[in-house]
């Protein structure tokens, strides 16, 4: 929510005492506030999907798993876009020799009695049919000057090597449930991208928390408490 | 198919890299003509049957390695190529029903970037109009994606009503954010970036509007923190579309009307293009260079002649525009533009009226042909305080430019300097306009105003360019840039050998005949290498083939389909695609065919009112009004001119579907479709001159694909053959075919010079006895109108004789030396008997434009009427009335039907091929200029005739061509030569001297007339009105005050007007006011009367807004609390919502029932 709020932090102190004392913010402000929950939650009396809501979640685990590492060069916060026309996330790092390293993650969430692989296959087909459309959308977000003269000159080289699957680029697969999970989650990964077959092209991030829909519930009824 | 799919350009497009997960090229032109194929066959419910997959990830890997950061591994020209060919194919996937949602409209977006990119913008504005449904409601403003989505594609598609409807509603949802929050901004917030995007898109708006350097850099600075990730949490679509507006920003601006206009035109000629409620703000590649070319530019004064060359839809009919507006910026006098084509007028006078209202210039009323010069100057235009009058810009026929030229040279070539004479190329065309025009061409060479040629791709541009430059500087334009695509398709038909049939013979001892069903056969080529072909389901036959003894093909009922009814039936299949044009050979066949579609559609309620409109207008029972109410119309030069119009209006504006249309181009639509089918008929041993030239097919050609509003179009040749691949090579002529020849040059016209050369041996008179059909009698006919203006302009005829103005005729640099000499000895036997003619008959015979011998016939005609009215005595001009009973009385009707000029327009039958009748021409005339319907015209008149829809069809040709264009135009001649013979005959009595146009417009009051003439098209609403002011005794000013005080509601219950009458007399009764907007730009506020309803009127000016209601059109004034306080009035409303349409930010104050409109202090919107 700190995030959401940014610089409005008297709003989000607002929302925050309200939230811990159960009580409901007042209008004008109540309106306010709940502009800025709206988006992934919706509102109490008009709530948005649950399967969103969960998606959101397990976009929030993957980025806090994986943003505190200090090769990370570029790697922006989930907005929770989750009708989806994009990528649910990328990250350009430095691999341990220093060369730069792209990588498009998918983010799925399983929270219902459907097997995990289902979700995982619906992951690696996604990336292997729409990979070149996010890639290309994100290539276009790197326009002169906004980077540094390396990282732009590296992404001019994502599309085509996205393409053939060659070393610089990635895919990574982030799985959040309620399910326990097995041995190699991940083991279908290679063959359903079978271009992405060089050492450490493909990364799996599986989070298993036996009360995930509950967890997702906690943090949306805390978003709408004080609605 | 052109351009991206050309071989060269998808290798400049992959550039060096082999990538062996990427079809290649070969294998990748296949697939996008598979795609091509399947959308000329029609999509499966479920989308391409095609598999898409490896199309897809190819355009988005050309889309994003375009899109990858300037200065790095692609060079620039390989992104443009990338950007064209994945905008090509991601166009096209935007018709698989499997891209939904964001999705979708990610391709879309994309799609149009690439377009941009790769220079081809009106391609994004046809992108826009694919997702239209898609941006029909705003997005709310916290759904960021969509949001940036919605204002990328509205910005790219320059589609600025829209955007700014969409842009007011996300600010203010905006600023209430940003107030509960207490901030200066969203920065930071999870809105920072959409509301910073937005800021960007707004600021990017105002300087293509304004040219606001200020706002440019704004933009710039917006978008940059969004794609920096600085202003908050965003998602990738809002940090796409900015990235990629932030990359287009300077291309735009470096295309848009203020970076392309010379900085020192004035500012208002800039804002008459970008304020305006269609705005033009970016020009198109040929615009900008021509614009730019130092030496070439038309907007310099000093370009004193110009030949421009270029395609069917590379922005032709715009740049004259921009040249005629900058011009009379900065010169007093008039201009003219001129083109042989009726419809390209129209368009054009459409175009210009409201801009050159913006710049206090006017636009000359639009008359007939046939109208003298008193007509044509008789518009004494004045400005507000009526002291003098002002520039005035003419838009013409040559036809009309020449009959102003022979009433009065003087005035004309000393009115005009600026003369721009599009479709130049119709020099070539045969049957007397070709000559007309070339004559014209180089007696405007001689005078001394500016000449400015446009013409469409020509074989021989240069050597006409030479023509024009006469030794001078180079004056050349040329470009192909097209911004549509064109598919090419071959039409045919097969049988269906499974469904042959034996018909027994009916009688004994007679033959079988054989029946087969028939199929549709296309041949299409989707690239310049591969050629597919393509059936109609056999359960759906088009028609049907018979055959009798020996394999004989039997036409005729029950036989054989026509031609044009297989084509036609073929051609309802491709109007899902959007927009068509059927050309064919002949009238007859443009109404039956247009019947074919109809029946096979339902009916359109988009048509429904224009359906109504036309049965108003031409009875019921027309055939076209059949056809309209299923989307379908005609049109040919038979139909009435205002009915031509409505159905271009009609075609333009998606009310109907689909027109079929004759292919001579005096007839034809100059309107771009979707679709064009070329459907003319033709077979072996006709006579050449019946076929569509090189130049007619190319010039159909070019009408497909709109640009702006389509990326492609169809050409589609319909063939009664069997299709061979080189029948696609007729749909793109060569240089050689495309030779712009002289008329007088072309062997009919030397054959023609032979036979007069014979006859002038024979006879003495052998000059006047050359018939007008003749390229001899134009010529002659030419040579005499040559003497008169030298005649009449001394000036001329101190620098020129007529032989150096004869002898200027581009003929002359195509003609042989020895022809020449032929021809200019005819000329001297013109020139002998123009010596040896009277000066009054000189000037008559040269007026009169018909025939050399039908002006003596006239002439004599209005000596006659002359005589007759002078014994009758009187001293003053008649009544209309007392000149029909002369004119009748001198059976001026019957003769005047008798010369060669008055061809068959007056001609009536019993049925299609049965006996003639008579008809009472006198009495049709009356009742005419009466105001009696044509339904009631044709039953009274054509009782004769059984079948209501063949009465009320020729009733509608006849008085159409009969009265409205040939009498009248005759009628005119011979009363204003009478009126000249009385005159020098000091006789004080006048015949009616607006007579013709009474003919012309049929109704019988001088302000009925000027109301036609003006804004309003319905002659029973001008006839009306007419009489009402008459009975109470209002003249214009008082017909518009009363007008003024009904305003909308009244004029729909009083007067019973329809929207178009609405419009029209909107316009009519803001009479010369001057232009709200340009007034409000130059002096910072305007003002409007208000109608007050029921409240108070406030004595202190009291802030108010504006808005057009939905209920009834008019413009309410509403105070904070929406409360109802006034109406604008009706004088006021046009000039009011223009102010509305320009997009600036507004406050509007009321005092008393004074509003007043400023710009809004802030002067752009504030999403804070």
């Amino acid at each position: 929510m700190q995030v959401r709020f940014g610089p409005a932090t008297s709003l989000y102190d607002t929302w925050r005492e309200h939230t811990l004392a159960g009580t409901k913010i007042p209008s004008p402000d109540r309106e306010t506030v709940a502009s800025f929950i709206e988006p992934v939650f919706g509102l109490p009396d008009e709530p948005k999907s649950e399967d969103h809501l969960h998606g959101h979640v397990g976009e929030w685990l993957w980025h806090l798993l994986t943003k505190d590492n200090a090769a990370v060069r570029v790697q922006p916060d989930p907005k929770g876009d989750v009708t989806d026309a994009g990528a649910d996330g990328f990250s350009i790092y430095e691999n341990p020799e220093g060369a730069l390293r792209f990588r498009l993650w998918e983010s799925k969430k399983n929270t219902g009695s459907g097997s995990l692989s289902t979700s995982l296959n619906q992951a690696y087909t996604q990336i292997a049919i729409s990979g070149q459309r996010y890639v290309a959308k994100i290539v276009g977000t790197f326009t002169a000057g906004s980077q540094d003269a390396a990282t732009l000159a590296f992404m001019a080289d994502v599309p085509a090597a996205w393409t053939q699957g060659d070393e610089p680029v990635g895919a990574g697969v982030t799985l959040a449930t309620h399910q326990p999970l097995p041995g190699k989650p991940f083991k279908k990964m290679s063959r359903k991208l079978p271009l992405l077959n060089k050492p450490g092209q493909l990364r799996g991030l599986a989070t298993s928390i036996s009360c995930y829909d509950e967890l997702a519930k906690t943090v949306r009824r805390y978003a709408w408490t004080a609605l | 198919m052109d351009r991206a799919l050309a071989a060269e350009h998808l290798n400049a497009a992959f550039g060096e890299d082999h990538l062996t997960e990427l079809p290649t090229v070969a294998e990748l032109t296949d697939l996008i003509a598979e795609l091509e194929i399947e959308l000329v066959r029609g999509l499966t419910d479920t989308g391409f049957r095609t598999d898409l997959t490896s199309l897809r990830r190819t355009a988005w890997y050309l889309h994003g390695i375009a899109s990858t950061a300037e200065g790095f591994r692609y060079p620039l020209e390989q992104r443009r190529r990338a950007f064209a060919v994945s905008a090509h194919v991601l166009d096209l996937l935007l018709e698989d029903p499997a891209e939904a949602g964001r999705e979708r409209m990610a391709t879309a977006f994309a799609a149009q970037v690439g377009y941009h990119r790769a220079d081809e913008s009106p391609n994004a504005g046809a992108i826009y109009r694919k997702m239209r449904e898609v941006v029909s409601e705003p997005a709310e403003f916290t759904d960021s994606a969509d949001v940036a989505l919605q204002a990328g594609m509205l910005f790219l598609g320059l589609e600025m009503a829209t955007l700014n409807r969409w842009l007011r509603s996300w600010a203010s949802a905006a600023a209430a954010l940003t107030r509960g929050t207490e901030l200066g901004s969203l920065d930071g917030t999870m809105f920072g970036p959409t509301q910073r995007l937005l800021r960007g898109v707004a600021d990017l708006v105002q300087y293509l509007r304004e040219g606001s350097p200020d706002a440019l850099e704004a933009a710039h600075e917006h978008l940059r923190l969004v794609v920096d990730n600085e202003v908050g949490l965003s998602d990738l679509d809002t940090r796409w579309v900015a990235g990629h507006l932030l990359a287009l920003a300077d291309g735009l601006a470096d295309s848009s009307i203020w970076a392309v206009l010379p900085p020192d035109l004035p500012a208002a000629v800039k804002q008459a293009f970008t304020l305006d409620q269609q705005p033009i703000l970016t020009l198109w590649p040929p615009q900008r260079s021509l614009v730019a070319d130092p030496a070439l530019s038309p907007l310099d004064p000093a370009t004193s002649r110009l030949l421009v060359s270029v395609p069917t839809s590379a922005g032709k009919t715009l740049l004259a525009q921009l040249i005629i507006c900058a011009h009379t910026a900065s010169d007093e006098r008039d201009v003219c533009y001129v083109t042989p084509l009726r419809s390209l007028g129209r368009e054009m006078r459409q175009g210009l009226r409201p801009r050159l209202r913006y710049l206090d210039r006017r636009l000359g009323a639009d008359l007939p042909d046939g109208f003298g010069a008193q007509d044509l100057f008789g518009d004494q235009t004045t400005d507000g305080d009526g002291t003098g009058q002002l520039p005035q810009v003419e838009v013409m026929t040559p036809e009309r430019l020449m009959n102003a030229l022979r009433q009065d040279p003087q005035e004309v070539l000393s009115r005009f300097s600026l003369f721009i004479i599009d479709e130049v190329h119709l020099i070539a065309e045969s049957g007397g306009r070709g000559l007309l025009l070339e004559g014209l061409l180089s007696l405007l060479d001689a005078s001394g105003a500016r000449l400015i040629l446009l013409s469409g791709v020509m074989g021989n541009a240069a050597s006409l360019a030479a023509w024009s430059a006469n030794g001078q500087a180079e004056v050349l334009f040329t470009d192909e840039w097209r911004a549509p695509r064109r598919l090419h398709v071959l039409l045919g038909t097969e049988k269906i050998e499974e469904s042959r049939t034996v018909i027994p013979a009916r009688r004994r001892g007679g033959k079988d005949k054989i029946r087969y069903e028939l199929q549709a056969h296309l041949a299409v080529r989707p690239t310049n290498a591969t050629e597919r072909h393509l059936a109609t389901s056999k359960e759906t036959p088009i028609g049907q083939l018979v055959l009798g003894p020996d394999n004989k093909r039997l036409t005729g009922n029950g036989n054989t389909s026509t031609a044009y009814s297989t084509t036609a039936k073929t051609a309802t299949l491709l109007l899902r695609a959007g927009s068509l044009l059927m050309v064919v050979s002949q009238r007859a066949t443009a109404r039956d065919a247009a019947r074919v579609m109809a029946d096979e559609l339902e009916e359109d309620p988009r048509s429904q009112g224009l359906a109504d409109a036309l049965a108003a207008r031409l009875g019921d029972d027309h055939p076209l009004v059949g056809t309209v109410r299923k989307g379908v119309a005609y049109h040919h030069a038979g139909l009435p001119v205002e009915v031509q119009e409505a159905v271009e209006d009609a075609i333009r504006n998606e009310q109907i579907k689909a027109v079929v249309a004759t292919s001579t181009l005096t007839d034809g639509v100059n309107l771009p479709v979707r679709t064009v089918v070329i459907a003319t008929t033709e077979y072996d041993g006709q006579d050449p001159a019946f076929r569509m030239t090189a130049a007619q097919l190319l010039n159909a050609v070019g009408r497909a694909g709109r640009a702006g509003k389509e990326s492609e179009g169809w050409i589609v040749l319909a063939l009664q053959k069997n299709l061979s691949g080189s029948d696609f090579d007729r749909l793109t002529p060569g240089p050689d075919e495309l030779e712009v020849r002289s008329t007088v040059a072309k062997p009919a016209a030397l054959d023609a010079l032979a036979e007069a050369e014979a006859l002038v041996a024979q006879t003495q008179d052998a000059i006047l006895q050359l018939t007008p059909d003749q390229e001899t009698g134009g010529f002659v006919n030419y040579v005499w109108f040559i003497l008169h203006v030298l005649d009449h302009v001394p000036d001329l005829a101190i620098t020129r004789t007529w032989r150096d103005v004869v002898e200027r005729l581009f003929a002359f640099t195509q003609l042989r030396d020895d022809l020449k000499e032929r021809w200019l000895a005819l000329a001297e036997l013109v020139a002998r008997q123009y010596d040896q003619t009277p000066p009054a008959s000189r000037r008559r015979w040269a007026q009169a434009g018909t025939s050399l011998a039908s002006a003596a016939l006239i002439e004599t005609i209005a000596g006659e009427l002359a005589d007759h009215v002078q014994q009758r005595g009187g001293l003053e001009e008649q009544t209309l009335e007392e000149t029909l009973d002369v004119l009748t009385s001198q059976a001026v009707y019957t003769q005047l039907l008798r010369l060669p000029e008055s061809k068959k327009y007056w001609r009536f039958r019993k049925s299609p091929r049965g006996e003639d009748i008579e008809v009472d021409t006198d009495s049709v005339i009356r009742d005419w200029i009466a105001g009696r319907t044509l339904t009631e015209l044709a039953d009274d008149h054509l009782t004769a005739v059984q079948d209501s829809a063949f009465r009320l069809e020729q009733m509608v040709d006849g008085v159409s061509e009969g009265v409205q264009h040939y009498l009248s135009w005759t009628v005119g001649l011979v009363i204003a030569q009478a009126n000249d013979i009385l005159l020098s005959r000091l006789s004080p009595v006048q015949l009616f001297a607006s007579t013709a146009a009474h003919l012309r417009y049929g109704v019988d009051t001088p302000l009925a007339i000027d109301l036609l003439v003006r804004d309003v098209k319905s002659r029973t609403l001008a006839q009306h009105l007419g009489r009402l002011a008459e009975e109470a005794d209002l003249d214009g000013e008082g017909l518009r005050e009363y007008l003024s005080e009904r305003h909308i509601q009244g004029w729909r219950a009083e007067l019973d007007a329809t929207p178009t009458d609405v419009l029209d007399l909107l316009q009519y009764v803001q009479g010369r006011d001057r232009h709200k907007l340009a007034e409000m730009m130059a002096t910072g506020a305007v003002t409007a009367q208000s109608r007050p309803e029921g409240s108070d009127e406030p004595a202190d000016p009291m802030p108010v807004t504006v808005v057009m209601s939905d209920a009834d059109d008019e413009l309410r004034v509403l105070a904070d609390d929406r409360s109802l306080l006034g109406v604008i009035v009706a004088r006021d409303h046009a000039g009011v919502a223009a102010v509305l349409d320009s997009g600036l930010l507004l406050d509007f104050t009321l005092q008393g029932t004074t509003v007043t409109i400023t710009r809004a202090a802030s002067g752009q919107l504030s999403f804070v």
